[in-house]
């Protein structure tokens, strides 16, 4: 018989007190592999996410933020612009691949309460939508539009050469493609050429920000520092978007955190708590066992690997729990998160798995070491003589 | 090669119990030697059991000095032993039988032979020897029985099984047949004297007269002093 | 100053962020009543409350649905949502948004019709027709008073209205036949879901 088995046959003898602890363990590592995998998962989802929209800074006029927020939420007037002498600027820097320059503006419509927002957009910006499956084409002509996936749906329109008008700028469009859902905000947006947006808007020559794409990632510092030197302009890097929103997720992520190792901690004692009682069950027994040759070493190495055992078989649980209730945690955080990307947020990643493993362990450990130097500490002739 | 297994000199042994200083044994000095059958005897309270635990070093003597003469020709003085250097002695040398058996419950026979075997790391034992032993007690039949299953008599024999499984060179039985009938308590004896006759010294405190005066050698104590020794040279 | 600098461009960041990840308030099902208390009682002046009762479409009711229209249902229209109008306590009439293409976008249209299936009026709650006004006018509205199934006023299997029965808004034809494919549609879906499960 080996050591182990015996560690497994002792914790087998109160098999509901076992059980009990096991499940608390187990209930533990559950939300915290959950909400590991979920962090893994969401940085994944905003890496692609931000990787879909094929550039990596935007420069936007100088203006109140606040008003920005209005227009991006509620749509509005933007309040802003540059003239085409700054997209020349932007397109004299060495390093830049692609300057896209963009025209967004808003249409709201309260008596149906909507908002139609209208990007306005050239070939440069055509070619960073790589990642876009159009039915139908690109536009055709100054009267072209091509509809996200999810305007095409509300419109009920399924057919490129469908029609579309702008009643409050008295613009006719004609369909020329439909956008498959991309699970970003394009989804929602009438994209149409350019000029017609700068037309529609009464704002000709003028766009409201430039899309840059580097021709190496690496060179993304030098091109923000020569951007900065324009004047009246901000400049955004997709990884500050990232940075922000991460931030905002790792405020979170620390709470939920610190209440988990709360609860781990919690468990843990109970865990010590179970072998404690189950050493002082078996005074009689370690004594035997000191009697038959057992040293102080095998009897704290006795308990120690039943606590350990134990933290093993729970974290084993509460991992495979978690993978199991994947899908389920996933659909809830995707209900309470207003920010969710699109694809998967919750990661399978084996890292996450060895990190959950090793932190039972040493749950295991640490809560093991008491009972075990306890049980240790029993002198053989003191420990037969308990009645 | 001597022929000695173990020398005391003046063993005593001073229980503290509140106030009160309790001599379990009183200055002990004899000697054992190899392959000997020992009977204790003597009345409740005269320190058999302190006795018995002195020579498997589970309790350490107030005084005094106990030798140990293993068959390498050399003389180890127990009393001044370190802990876990006694684990090891008791580990290799000493096999114990209780009266209370001490069989662990969620266990098979089998296993609970094989339970000292767990922490015998050094010690080599061929596969199925456990087996082999709860034959030679008589209890091949109920090598996967649990103890609960098991009659009186057959725990014990299994807990002689259990003592004899590291081939120790002391058996030290503490009133073994203090919780069997007549019979089983023959069956017991009937052991020790085969194990003794293979070679192996035994040391039995008992209550049972009759049974006790099998041995070759019997020790009466009282008070914790030895009023008799008989059988020996 | 650098500071408020700074914090105006978190605010911006966010924005961009925002503007970027938060879903669309637009999206939503198809047809939903987006103004009940103000359409209900704009389209039942006597109505005090109403209460909405959400039909399943089974496959037999989809079948005997599309038989009827010579049409198949839109691949959304699995629950419909009905309302049922009350003046105190007695049930007066019902309710019904439906959306329908028209010729420059998705028209929708909330319906209210007696409990026998006769048309009392619509009001048009989105639209994107360059007719919408006329198309939500009196004239266009007041044709469909008091018209049922057993009234042909759409083509036998078509979307097409018939311009026998109705005379559509000039120069949107195609809004008008919409407008009035959905009123059938409409009645269909109550009749089968309501009048013939009883």
């Amino acid at each position: 018989m080996k050591f182990i088995l015996f560690a497994l046959k002792n914790l087998l003898r109160n098999k509901i007190r076992t059980l009990l602890t096991v499940l608390s363990i187990a209930v533990s590592v559950t939300v915290l592999f959950s909400l590991l995998s979920f962090t893994k998962g969401y940085e994944k989802g905003m890496t692609s996410e931000l990787g879909k929209m094929g550039y990596q800074i935007m420069i936007v006029p100088r203006g109140c933020p606040y008003e920005a927020a209005s227009l991006a939420l509620s749509g509005g007037k933007i309040p802003n612009y540059f003239d085409y002498s700054v997209l020349e600027e932007v397109k004299k820097i060495p390093e830049v691949e692609i300057a896209a320059p963009f025209f967004m503006s808003a249409i709201i419509r309260p008596d149906e309460d909507r908002t139609d927002i209208y990007f306005g957009m050239d070939e440069n910006m055509f070619q960073m939508k790589k990642y876009w499956n159009i039915k139908g084409s690109y536009f055709k002509d100054e009267n072209s539009l091509i509809m996200g996936g999810d305007a095409a749906y509300i419109e009920q329109t399924d057919e490129p050469g469908q029609k579309f008008y702008v009643r409050e700028k008295d613009r006719e469009f004609v369909v020329t493609g439909i956008l498959e859902r991309t699970g970003t905000k394009d989804d929602g947006f009438f994209f149409i050429p350019l000029k017609a947006a700068q037309e529609m808007f009464g704002q000709k020559d003028r766009v409201t920000g430039i899309a840059i794409r580097v021709k190496d990632p690496t060179l993304i510092p030098t091109v923000v520092e020569q951007l900065e030197k324009l004047p009246d302009s901000q400049v955004i890097t997709m990884s500050q978007l990232m940075g922000t929103m991460m931030n905002l997720v790792a405020q979170a992520k620390t709470l939920i955190l610190s209440i988990i190792i709360i609860a781990i901690i919690i468990s843990a004692l109970g865990a010590l708590n179970t072998v404690l009682m189950s050493v002082f069950e078996r005074t009689k027994e370690i004594g035997v066992m000191r009697a038959m040759g057992a040293g102080r070493e095998h009897v704290f190495q006795l308990v120690w690997v039943e606590t350990l055992v134990m933290a093993l078989i729970s974290g084993i649980l509460g991992i495979g729990i978690a993978l199991i209730g994947m899908g389920l945690v996933e659909k809830i955080i995707k209900k309470l998160l207003p920010l969710a990307p699109q694809g998967s947020v919750v990661s399978f990643d084996p890292n996450t798995l060895l990190i959950c493993l090793g932190f039972v362990i040493l749950v295991g450990l640490v809560a093991g070491i008491y009972p075990a130097y306890r049980a240790s500490k029993l002198k053989p002739i003191e420990a037969i003589r308990t009645e | 090669m001597t022929k000695e297994l173990f020398t005391l000199e003046g063993i005593t042994r001073i229980y503290k119990r509140g106030n009160e200083e309790i001599k379990g044994v009183d200055g002990l000095t004899l000697k054992i030697d190899k392959g000997e059958y020992i009977s204790i005897l003597g009345p409740s309270g005269a320190g058999k059991t302190t006795f018995l635990n002195m020579l498997g070093c589970i309790d350490s003597p107030t005084s005094g000095k106990l030798i140990f003469y293993p068959d390498n020709g050399e003389m180890i003085e127990l009393t001044r032993m370190k802990e876990n250097k006694l684990d090891e002695f008791r580990r290799e040398n000493i096999g114990f039988v209780f009266a209370d058996f001490f069989l662990l419950h969620s266990l098979t026979a089998t296993e609970n032979v094989e339970l000292p075997l767990i922490f015998s790391s050094g010690k080599k034992v061929e596969d199925g020897y456990s087996k082999k032993v709860l034959e030679m007690v008589g209890l091949g039949h109920r090598l996967t029985h649990k103890p609960l299953q098991l009659s009186g008599g057959e725990m014990q024999r299994v807990a002689v099984a259990r003592s004899m499984v590291n081939q120790p060179k002391v058996l030290l039985a503490d009133e073994p047949t203090a919780n069997l009938d007549t019979g089983n308590s023959e069956v017991i004896f009937n052991l020790f004297e085969e194990l003794n006759s293979m070679g192996m010294t035994v040391v039995v405190a008992t209550h049972a007269e009759e049974l006790a005066k099998r041995a070759r050698r019997i020790i009466f104590l009282q008070d914790g002093k030895i009023v008799e020794d008989k059988g020996g040279k | 100053m650098k500071r408020f600098l700074k914090s105006k461009k978190i605010i911006l960041i966010l924005t961009v962020v925002l503007a970027i990840y938060f879903p669309l308030s637009t999206f939503a099902a198809v047809c939903v009543f987006r103004f009940p208390d103000r359409d209900v009682y704009k389209l039942y002046p006597k109505a005090t409350n109403y209460k909405s009762v959400i039909k399943k479409v089974e496959k037999e009711t989809k079948e005997k649905c599309e038989a009827f229209l010579g049409k198949p249902l839109d691949s959304d229209e699995t629950e419909l949502t009905f309302y049922e109008i009350y003046k105190g306590k007695e049930l007066i009439g019902m309710i019904h948004p439906h959306a329908e293409r028209g010729e420059y976008g998705t028209i929708e249209v909330v319906w209210a019709f007696t409990l026998d299936g006769k048309i009392i009026d619509f009001t048009i709650q989105r639209d994107r027709e360059k007719k919408g006004k006329e198309l939500n006018g009196p004239d266009f509205r007041k044709q469909f008073g008091g018209k049922d199934l057993n009234s042909p006023f759409v083509l036998e299997n078509t979307k097409e209205i018939n311009t026998k029965l109705l005379k559509p808004v000039q120069e949107a034809d195609k809004g008008s036949s919409a407008i009035a494919y959905g009123a059938k549609k409409t009645l269909t879906f109550y009749k089968y879901l309501f009048q013939e499960v009883k």
